[in-house]
């Protein structure tokens, strides 16, 4: 179980890349969502592996957290930069 | 006998989770345009945090555990669209325009 | 095995806040934000404190990242 915990960990650093080197805004913010998805399903694995019930309550409280985030940087990143191309 | 195919059935869904992770990262890295990372980040996604969470349903069985692991679900299933969808409502400000994948050969 | 997730935690820890630090745009920073807070979260979770793991989870993931975005939609723009 814990091999599963390591591959999770190891596709959130690959997606990582796309934030990295992502052309405009609303990609790294499609990664970001990707990311914190990821997150949350190693943290519902941690809660099984340690045997703590209280863990859950860390992963549900980061799951809508994230939610509030993505509608916020949805709501408030409008305009685009001056010399942005989309491709 | 019953332990042995609850172990099975907890490595089929855990397995199955990986690959449609793995493909939301290949996905996200490969594809060329914003359109078709957001279909890598909406469905590939959604089917592997299901699977896993189901994984964990199955091996934890019956309980209070398993009742917020379908809490948590719930909550994957309402929010997740809507954030994709929220994107792409973001991404109308930017006006990109989508790559042709094949090339018009009408127009001569 | 926990060992070795803990340590790759680290490294990507380390990678993200030196590309918040050292990128141009400013509101690649802001997005990169709640990915350190992410990974926080499960290191503290990983040294059995569920504590500061919702705090870290309430403050450093949700609510600064709010705060930049808003600041940075009245001042730039």
């Amino acid at each position: 179980m814990v091999y599963f915990i390591l591959a999770i960990v190891l596709f959130a650093i690959l997606t990582f890349y796309r934030v990295m080197k992502g052309p405009s805004v609303p990609d790294r913010v499609a990664a970001m969502n990707a990311i914190g998805v990821m997150f949350l399903l190693v943290l519902v694995l941690l809660s099984l592996y340690f045997d703590r019930k209280v863990f859950l309550d860390v992963a549900l409280v980061y799951g809508v957290f994230l939610f509030v985030n993505v509608l916020i940087m949805a709501k408030y990143f409008t305009k685009p930069e001056k010399g942005e191309v989309g491709d | 006998m019953i332990n042995i195919l609850v172990q099975l059935f907890v490595y089929v869904f855990l397995l199955t989770g990986l690959y449609f992770l793995l493909s939301t990262a290949v996905g996200m890295i490969r594809f060329p345009d914003l359109y078709t990372r957001l279909h890598a980040g909406s469905k590939c996604l959604m089917a592997g945090g299901i699977s896993v969470l189901m994984g964990c349903i199955v091996m934890e069985g019956i309980g209070f555990v398993s009742l917020k692991i379908i809490v948590i679900i719930i909550l994957l299933l309402i929010t997740n669209p809507v954030a994709i969808h929220v994107i792409a409502r973001l991404a109308e400000n930017y006006h990109f325009v989508p790559k042709k994948i094949a090339k018009n050969e009408l127009d001569k | 095995m926990m060992d070795i997730i803990f340590n790759m935690l680290m490294i990507f820890l380390v990678i993200t806040a030196f590309f918040m630090v050292f990128t141009k745009d400013i509101s690649t920073a802001v997005i990169a934000l709640p990915i350190y807070g992410a990974i926080l979260v499960v290191i503290f979770v990983i040294l059995q404190a569920p504590g500061p793991a919702i705090a870290e989870a309430v403050i450093a993931a949700g609510l600064t990242t709010v705060f930049f975005v808003i600041t940075i939609n009245k001042t730039e723009y």
